[in-house]
Parts: structure tokens; sequence; C-alpha cells
């Protein structure tokens, strides 16, 4: 079997003095997309974080490609992994230009300005997610959709190999999630750079469409893992989320989508 | 903003401070006409010249611990008068001196430098402020815990000054915010106002990645909690600092990096720069006010920053609830 893109073993986890997981232990296929689903509360946020160093198990480890992330420096880990949280955090004053080239920041010189180097891969993040135009824009001047495109631009610009995603789409309207997903795909997809994502993601149609494997989790447990054909099932949707349901493929892209009956 | 803008804007502020402190040793309590001053039969000069370095460095203090402050916070209103970090650093010096016989420049600015930690310490708690993503509910509390702070150590303050006849002497000026007219003790405050006014921007980065989120600064590989310190360390010594020379000044932390900021249209480090000769000037300005309206007495600097500087705050105020922008929660 090939080498898993992450490799979790024994996680054990404690947030505020409840335990989130207790010896979990589980393996991220080295594929393109990886969907992380689950019921509120279940630990995708927290299994996220560990998986980009953020939170420090109690016990266990977190390996990606083979590397224990918990023994990575910070900036060595920064230049591996880029992490965007669920809400992006309060409206600054920044332009998009600045928060994209915050995504340098692993890659900076101390009391340097910044390099060739820099200021190319700014512009191709800003190119990919086509915010040029909109470069010098103020963040608050925005749109939602936009924004979200400026941090994940942001998380580009940081040229990692793995790019972790929060609950992206959340706040946005359906076009603007299907137009996210597809960004997300074009960049896995691109040629010459072996890009991974993980996304947690609540839309279960949406997941099940343009991941390449999902992972449930429920209640710091287990439940699937493999490709959307395999993962959603009546069964699993059961476990996942007490819910019983059918699961047909649609017509158009033959992925699953789930029926609830109740 | 363009790089021309930035430098022009820049300069324009730097010949400001130049004609502040032009205007600051031409005119003073003291009437007395341009060939006299330039002749230095009175040793009036070398006076106004100290006098303005020290409100440059105040000035210039004042104002950058307030934009660290504000933006470490998320919050517009965050500024070393207002949540008593000032006042904090004032009674410690002032205790110093009632209490021990320690009165060098080093003893009064360490004491000073505790005393605004510990006023920051008392805050953050009251205040109710999670140590690593900071900005959360404070938006509110952070002004008023503040107040509590600033009210509390001036009262304790004042009474230990009125509570003797010498450290009135010494003292009774210097509490309301005045800049020293006569070397005592200044040199150890001044220099160090130097090193962390240029050590500060290098914190900028930082600072800036953590008003991003901490968990975006430490997936840029730069750990908000060590960012949290060094930024606090430097508010508190400079604020330490600015009140071992000059006494708790208000407003001009809060006023200063309001308009720098709306300057620097969304780049701290810019900000930073504007901050400091936009800080220099208004102190050096006020102090120079403050000696002529009054002749031949003097209304210090630190009366005269509150008089201009409470209609400035409503402005300000008005600005700040207009909804959205800055997001209170």
């Amino acid at each position: 079997m090939k080498q898993p893109l992450f490799d979790i073993q024994d996680l054990t986890v404690k947030l505020g003095g409840k335990r989130i997981y207790s010896q979990f232990s589980a393996q991220l296929p080295d594929v393109g997309i990886t969907g992380i689903i689950g019921p509120n509360g279940c630990g995708k946020s927290t299994l996220l974080r560990c998986l980009g160093g953020l939170t420090t198990p109690e016990n266990g480890s977190v390996r990606l490609r083979g590397a224990d992330i918990g023994h990575l420096s910070s900036i060595a880990r920064a230049r591996q992994i880029a992490f965007l949280p669920q809400e992006p955090p309060m409206l600054t004053d920044m332009t998009v230009e600045g928060l994209v080239a915050k995504g340098r920041t692993p890659w900076r010189k101390a009391f340097l300005p910044a390099s060739q180097a820099d200021r190319d891969a700014v512009s191709q993040a800003l190119e990919a997610t086509q915010l040029t135009e909109l470069r010098h824009r103020r963040l608050t001047a925005l749109s939602g959709g936009q924004r979200q495109r400026a941090w994940i631009a942001m998380a580009l610009a940081q040229q990692t190999e793995v790019i972790l995603l929060d609950e992206p789409t959340s706040y946005l309207d359906l076009p603007h999630q299907i137009r996210l997903m597809q960004l997300l795909r074009d960049l896995v997809a691109q040629k010459g750079q072996a890009r991974r994502v993980v996304v947690v993601l609540h839309d279960l149609t949406i997941a099940a469409r343009f991941c390449d494997t999902l992972v449930g989790l429920s209640d710091g447990k287990l439940i699937c893992a493999g490709p959307p054909s395999e993962a959603l099932t009546p069964k699993t949707v059961m476990q996942l989320y007490g819910l019983r349901a059918q699961v047909r493929p649609d017509p158009v892209f033959a992925r699953p989508v789930v029926y609830p009956e109740e | 903003m363009s790089r021309a803008s930035f430098a022009s804007i820049l300069v324009l502020l730097c010949l400001v401070l130049c004609l502040c402190a032009a205007l600051s040793l031409r005119f003073g309590a003291a009437p007395v006409t341009l060939g006299a001053l330039l002749n230095d039969t009175l040793g009036l000069l070398e006076s106004r010249m100290f006098r303005t370095v020290c409100a440059i460095c105040v000035g210039a203090a004042m104002a950058i611990s307030g934009l660290m402050l504000q933006t470490l916070t998320g919050n517009p209103l965050a500024d070393p008068g207002i949540t008593g970090i000032n006042a904090g650093a004032a009674l410690a010096a002032i205790a110093l001196a009632y209490f021990t016989p320690f009165n060098s420049g080093m003893a009064i600015l360490l004491a000073a430098s505790v005393g605004a930690g510990l006023a920051g310490y008392t805050l953050w708690h009251l205040a109710g402020a999670d140590p690593v993503s900071g900005a959360g509910g404070i938006a509110l509390r952070l002004p008023l815990a503040g107040l509590a702070i600033e009210t509390l150590c001036l009262a304790l303050a004042t009474a230990l000054i009125l509570a003797d006849a010498e450290m009135q002497a010494r003292y009774l000026r210097w509490i309301s915010g005045a800049i020293p007219a006569v070397a005592r003790t200044e040199t150890a405050p001044l220099g160090v106002i130097s090193v962390l006014l240029v050590a500060g921007y290098f914190t900028c980065e930082r600072l800036e990645l953590l008003s991003l989120g901490a968990d975006q600064s430490d997936s840029l590989g730069r750990n908000p909690n060590r960012t949290v310190a060094l930024v606090l360390t430097c508010v508190t010594v400079l604020s330490g600092a600015s009140v071992a020379i000059a006494g708790p000044l208000a407003f001009l932390g809060l006023l200063v990096p309001f308009v720098a900021r709306g300057l620097a249209a969304g780049s701290l480090r810019r900000a930073y720069l504007f901050a400091l000769p936009i800080g220099a000037s208004a102190l050096v300005l006020a102090d120079t006010i403050g000696r002529v309206i009054a002749r031949p007495g003097e209304v210090h600097a630190g009366i005269i920053a509150a008089l201009l500087g409470g209609p400035a705050l409503i402005m300000v105020l008005r600005r700040v609830l207009r909804p959205a922008r800055w997001h209170a929660e």
C-alpha cells in the first residue's frame, strides 16, 4: 500500500478537561481531496487542528508522510502545512495583497524585504483565486465569497504540500460553494505540484461530489473511510448521525446523495 | 497606497515635527527675542532643547504603545492612558519615591515599568481576555476595567504626594503630566525609549499575524504566546519609561494611532512609522501651547492634551460606535 498522507497513532486529546479522542488511530490516504464529515461536536475541528500541529495531543503521534509533526520546528511545519480556521478572524484593515503576502511568513528571512520568489508566489496565488483585479482592495470591502478566496490565496502563497481547511463553505451560498470546491479541485490537479487538501465539510452532497476520500467521525471514533461511494451508505449515515436514510447515486455525476427518511 | 504617497506622507509628517520642535525652541514661558535666545545668555535654549527632546520621545512612546495595545487587543479604545497602565506606572514610581530612598533614573524606570506591567496584568484578567485569542469579548470590558484601575491608582498616587510637603514639591507637577524643564533623572528612560521604538518596529510583522488570529499566526510559524509577551513587554516598558519622564499622560496613545492607522491604509508597519512623528509633534505642540497661553505661568502638557483630547475622543467614539468596521462583539 502507498504511504498514507497522515498517519495518526493512538491519539489522545483533552480539551478543557473533556476527552475528545482516546487512543484514536487512522490513516488518511495520499489522494487529492480528503473530506472529514460527522455531526456537530464530533471532533472534526480538533482532528484538523492536530493534523496542523496546532493542538498538542496528550498522547500519540501524527505523522505527515512519515515525519512526526510534533517534532518539527514551527517554521518547518509552516512550510509543509497551511491551515485555515473555521471563521476567518476579525476583519482587519489589510488589503487583499497584504493578507496574501502574510502567507510568505515562513519563507521570509528576518530583516530582509520580500524576495522575487515571495512576490511571484503572491501573484500566482492571487491569479489562481482570481483576485488579481482586487489586490488593492481592503478585506472589509469584499463580499463573503471573495474574502474566503483571499484567505485561501494566503494559504496558497504559503506553498505547502498540504492545505487544511475547516468548513470553508459554511458562510457561502450554493454557487460560491461550488466555485470554492472547484478551486480546490484545480489546486490538487495542478501539474508539477502534488498539493493535498484536507477539508472539514458539513454538506454531504458537496463532500461526496468533490472529495476523493471521505472520513466519517462520530464522538471521537472513526466510523468510515474510503471513496464516497463506499464511505456513504445507509449504515454509516445511521452510525454517524443517527439518521435513517437512503443513499442513491445522483443521476448526473453518479456520486452518492443521502435522502433522510425521517 | 503606493510607495510614493507613503514616502511623501512620512516626509511631510517629519517636516511638521521639525516645525513643532522649532516652535518649542523659540517660544516658552519667558518671552525673549530671537537674538537673546541665540546668544543664550540665560541658558534658556539648552533647557528648551532638553524639554523638546523629552516631549518628542514621550510623545512617540505613548503613540506607539497605544498603537501596539490597540492592535493586540483589536480594540480601538485600548490606550495605556485609558486602560490604567500609565496610572499603574505612576503609582509605582510615586510609591518608590515615598517609601524608599532610591530615586535614580534607572530605579524609577524599573518601578514604573513593573507598575505598568502589574496594571496591565490586572487589566487583562479583569477584562476577562483569553490569553491567546485576546480580542474576544473585551471590547467594552477593557475600557471599563481600565477606568477602574486608572482611578484607583491615580487616587492612591495623589494621596501619597499630598501626604508629604517634599513629595508635593517634587511630584505635584509631574502627576498632571508635565514635560520636565530641568534635567534630573531622565537619561535612562530616554535611552530605553529610543531602543524600544526601534525594536518595536520589528514586532509589527508578528503582531499583524496575530491580528489574523492565534491559530493563523501559529500555522504560519509564529508562536502567538511569544508575540503577546513581546508586545506586552514593549508596551509596559515604553509606558513605564514615559511615565518616569513626564507623568501619566492620557489621550495621546488613543488619538495618534487612530490617525496613523487611517493614513496607513491597512499596513501596521506604515502606521508605526506614521505614529512616531505624529505622536512626537502632538506632545511638543501641546507642551509649547501650555507654556505660552498662561504666561508667566504654565499649563502642563498633560492638561492641554486632555483639553484637546476630550473633544477628539468624542469624535473617535462616534466613529467607533458606528456599526461594522471593527466589529465589537
